[in-house]
């Protein structure tokens, strides 16, 4: 871990935990309601921390967070059209 | 009393009964037709029971973020003990908060919360530990 380099190590941390609860919850809503603002408060301290790269980074963290979101839509989407609801009629 | 001696008033087979097919019976296409919203509402409770089975998983995740976000705080020399105990406590405050909302809405059998209220206070909490991961204090924006 201290072999890392500084951004690469804040972009882990700040992404980590909203991958993991999103693999964890399988829930489109409730990853979005956690990984929503972790990500934007996250890329937004990255921003104001004057650290190197922070732009870059900022930009990594709030563009992971928009895939995190988007990807269990995407997935969900995909198997509505997969899979029709019944009809009866 | 062997079963063959009970003299039932009731004749075993009666052949002027006319026997029913299932084209003269009249279906009740209004209770068919209600399956599918029956079969759609179904599988929305199995998928909010398991987004609320899944919930102390989310807290163990949770718990474990935060003690490395500790750990690697305490080992680059960043943030007071005052400040790491305060972020702490906020986040078993919503861990706790998520494991009260999982017994009362899932693990417990009688006067269970609807499920879809326990879902909706779940993504609430949820949300409340999504703002959690910028510590002041922290030498770097974190988790």
């Amino acid at each position: 871990m201290p072999d890392l380099p500084a951004p690469a190590l804040v972009f882990s941390f700040a992404v980590a935990p909203g991958l993991a609860l999103t693999i964890v919850l399988r829930d489109t809503k409730g990853a979005a309601a956690f990984v929503a603002p972790a990500s934007l408060v996250t890329g937004s301290a990255a921003l104001m921390g004057n650290r190197p790269l922070a732009l870059w980074v900022a930009t990594a963290i709030i563009a992971a967070g928009a895939v995190l979101i988007a990807l269990p839509m995407l997935r969900r989407v995909m198997r509505c059209n997969v899979l029709p609801q019944p009809a009866l009629r | 009393m062997a079963l063959a001696e009970v003299n039932s008033p009731v004749a075993v087979f009666d052949p002027a009964r006319p026997a029913k097919t299932f084209h003269d019976s009249r279906l009740p296409h209004d209770a068919l037709g209600r399956l599918p919203v029956l079969h759609r509402e179904a599988g929305r409770n199995l998928s909010r029971s398991r987004f609320l089975a899944r919930s102390p998983l989310a807290c163990v995740t949770l718990m474990l973020a935060g003690g490395l976000a500790l750990l690697w705080a305490s080992t680059s020399g960043g943030g007071t003990l005052r400040c790491d105990f305060a972020w702490a406590a906020l986040v078993l405050l919503g861990v706790i908060a998520m494991t009260r909302n999982f017994i009362r809405g899932y693990a417990r059998s009688l006067r269970r919360m609807p499920l879809e209220e326990a879902a909706s206070d779940l993504r609430a909490l949820l949300l409340y530990a999504g703002y959690m991961p910028v510590r002041p204090g922290a030498p770097a924006p974190f988790w």
